[in-house]
């Protein structure tokens, strides 16, 4: 359970759909606002200060991506896209708009729930302050930059560590190919998505207990990779 | 520069007889004007004004009218002026270089017009001929068709060229196929100049120019002379030139009409799948509330309530099949409208088949797959999403038809040129009267399958895409056991060395 009642801002047009999801949140302990266009959203963000937003894109008054762009001026909360949108191409531009995660309509209220708490554990990681990071038998150090699996020290190169730290930065959301190359490589190689898959690669080798069923470096086809926690 | 102008000033030919009469006519005024003047001028200071008499009947008419007036002066002056006057016989013959003289001043002046005035003609046609090609290029910018080419052709040419000029577009124009395959280079061949070939084929009268685009021929221009033995040297260059300048516009015509069916194309491209997504909203939305509200009611329920527990569960359950086939159905329809979109990128099949599995585990978290990647398959270029649909498609299949605990097996291997991946699953098997190819069509499922969930889209795909990589798709029953093999494979490439690190 997560201390203080978390805020969830769900900006959703259709009434049904608000009201399903509104009880997933309030059903975990969420204190849940609710509204129905992207002008709203803005307003009602600015006002109350959500600690996550779950989003539609398909609104009436404009594209949820415009609320993205307002939004990651000024809020690094995570916020979750709740789309009937399917395409991969979607998926890329919400995520690179500053969406953490996506979850296709009809959705599973477990999944959803599940999505809900992985984003604000991050985030109460993140606001903790604290360099040690588990996952499976892996442990992360952020502070000394070590990284154990199953106590035995792993060694990872320098691009590697990176990739993985940048994953971890954002683990339960997916992070898509352009901004791990952007952020691990630099702007020049934004493109080069076969320096990743290789890296990847790498760091399930090492990682993973068995690499071609990864349990925590997950691929998002087309859209990009997650870390599982 | 004097003569020459003068000689440029009049175009005027005369026929020959009178030619002849002006010319008698000045020696008679000459003759005339003179005469009275005989006992007081020297004869040499006569023959003079006879000389230039010459001199200028021949700058002004030319070559015949010039030996004319050297022949009659002649005769004049000898009649009229030189003793014994009024005859022709001479006494000293000191006159006869003076005949002489006239004569060649006759002559050479004649001659030298003449050669000026052709060459004036020749200049004048040219430059006629130079500003009716201007203006026919500039007609030819608007010239939609052949009919309209033909009509700028008759408007600018045929009068300075003094030919009949008819353009013919060959029956077998480059086809569109080639021009589509090969834009890029066409257009590069025609914004960087050369690029046509002609030939010339004098004949009787008449020029004709065979206009070729690479090694298609375009048309045929056809100029017939309007008068006979007119010498088609003189607008040979200018007619290839036309030939050029027809060739680029129908080229031009051919590529516009070509992007302009590519943008129709694009567009309604475009509006398909702007229907496609929007029926697919629009199912999905009232699907979202079904399958929502069915799993509230489930998780509300009482444990006691077993029998309203389960049909909430079955609503749900439902629900989500229905959502499966509105999604395969809406994705075959795409695949089928549009042609697959696919993003090929090279990459290892290790990370799609792992992917794969993620997903198909989504639907069957209890199934499991047991994994073989030959060391040696290599990358290999695809698109991820596409195949990850296709090898999750077949795993789901697999589990479909084979008891929950079974076995599912999934392998990647190499095979001659290809990689094959293959599905192999524990359960009822195909029915092996049913052919390999029938299964993957739409709405065909197999007979010993009975009454399964799903209208059969699944497999046809799987088949629309693995065909849109160059690949093969198929199934079978598995030899020494039960149950079925379903593989696919997907072509072995070079790598390009830009991706090798």
């Amino acid at each position: 359970m997560i201390s203080a009642t978390k805020t969830i801002l769900i900006v959703e047009d259709d009434l049904i759909i608000q009201n399903l999801v509104s009880d997933v949140a309030l059903k975990n302990s969420f204190k849940t606002i609710v509204v129905g266009s992207v002008s709203k959203g803005i307003q009602l963000a600015i006002s109350t200060k959500p600690d996550l937003v779950i989003l539609d894109l398909g609104l009436p008054d404009a594209d949820g991506v415009e609320f993205l762009n307002n939004y990651r001026l000024w809020s690094n909360n995570p916020v979750l896209v709740l789309s009937a949108r399917d395409s991969e191409i979607e998926k890329v531009k919400a995520l690179d708009a500053g969406a953490d995660d996506y979850i296709t309509k009809p959705f599973s209220a477990l999944e959803l729930a599940a999505r809900l708490k992985v984003l604000l554990r991050r985030q109460s990681i993140s606001t903790k302050n604290n360099p040690l990071i588990k996952f499976g038998d892996v442990e992360v150090d952020l502070s000394s930059r070590r990284v154990l699996k199953g106590g035995q020290d792993i060694h990872l190169s320098k691009i590697e560590y990176q990739l993985l730290s940048v994953l971890i930065g954002n683990s339960g959301g997916v992070v898509t190919h352009r901004k791990l190359l952007n952020e691990v490589w630099g702007g020049e190689h934004s493109r080069d998505n076969h320096y990743l898959r290789i890296y990847v690669g790498h760091l399930r080798q090492k990682l993973e207990n068995d690499p071609t069923q990864p349990e925590f470096l997950l691929t998002d086809m087309g859209v990009g990779y997650r870390l599982a926690i | 520069m004097l003569i020459r102008k003068i000689a440029l000033e009049n175009t005027k030919e005369y026929f020959w007889w009178v030619q002849l009469i002006i010319c008698l006519g000045i020696a008679t005024l000459v003759s005339i004007v003179f005469y009275p003047f005989t006992p007081y001028l020297d004869v040499v200071n006569i023959a003079m004004v006879f000389v230039l008499a010459t001199f200028m009947v021949a700058l002004r008419w030319g070559n015949i009218a010039g030996v004319f007036s050297a022949f009659i002066n002649v005769f004049f002056f000898d009649f009229f002026f030189v003793p014994p006057f009024l005859s022709l016989s001479v006494q000293n013959p000191k006159y006869f270089s003076l005949f002489g003289t006239m004569l060649i001043v006759g002559l050479v002046t004649g001659q030298l017009t003449a050669r000026l005035k052709n060459q004036k003609t020749e200049a004048l046609q040219k430059q006629s001929i130079a500003q009716s090609l201007q203006e026919f290029s500039r007609e030819l910018l608007a010239a939609k068709n052949v009919t309209e080419i033909n009509r700028s052709i008759q408007n600018y040419l045929e009068e300075s060229f003094r030919c009949r000029i008819n353009f013919d577009v060959s029956e077998k124009p480059i086809s569109k196929e080639d021009l589509i395959e090969n834009y890029q280079e066409h257009k590069n061949n025609l914004d960087s100049g050369v690029r046509i070939v002609y030939e010339v084929d004098d004949d009787l009268g008449k020029a004709i120019v065979s206009i070729y685009f690479k090694s298609s021929k375009l048309g045929i221009l056809t100029a017939t002379s309007m008068k006979a033995g007119l010498v088609f040297r003189d607008v040979e260059n200018s007619l290839k030139t036309v030939a050029n300048l027809i060739a680029l516009r129908i080229i031009q015509n051919q590529f516009s009409e070509i992007q302009e069916k590519f943008k129709i194309e694009i567009e309604m491209e475009r509006l398909k799948s702007a229907i496609l997504s929007s029926i697919s909203h629009d199912i999905r939305t009232p699907l979202t509330r079904i399958i929502g509200i069915a799993e509230r009611i489930e998780s509300s329920m009482q444990e006691s309530d077993k029998s309203h527990k389960y049909d909430a569960q079955e609503i749900k359950k439902q629900g989500r099949n229905l959502s499966e086939m509105v999604g395969n159905l809406l994705e075959l329809a795409k695949l089928q409208t549009e042609g697959p979109r696919i993003k090929k990128e090279w990459q290892l099949i290790d990370d799609v088949l792992g992917s794969s599995i993620k997903l198909f585990k989504s639907s069957y978290p209890g199934r499991q797959i047991d994994v073989e990647i030959a060391k040696e398959v290599p990358p290999l270029e695809f698109d991820g999403v596409l195949i990850e649909r296709v090898i999750c498609n077949l795993l789901e299949n697999a589990a479909k038809y084979s008891p929950e605990t079974s076995e599912i097996k999934l392998v990647a291997e190499n095979a001659h040129n290809f990689v094959r991946i293959s599905v192999i699953d524990a359960g009822i098997g195909l029915n092996p009267s049913s052919s390999s190819e029938k299964i993957f069509e739409a709405f065909t499922r197999d007979d010993l399958h009975g009454n399964k969930d799903g209208i059969g889209l699944g497999l046809a795909i799987c088949r629309e895409i693995v065909y849109a990589h160059d690949g093969k798709l198929d199934a079978q029953n598995n030899l020494n056991q039960k149950g079925a093999k379903f593989s696919f494979e997907l072509p072995i490439k070079n790598i390009p060395d830009y991706q090798i690190q």
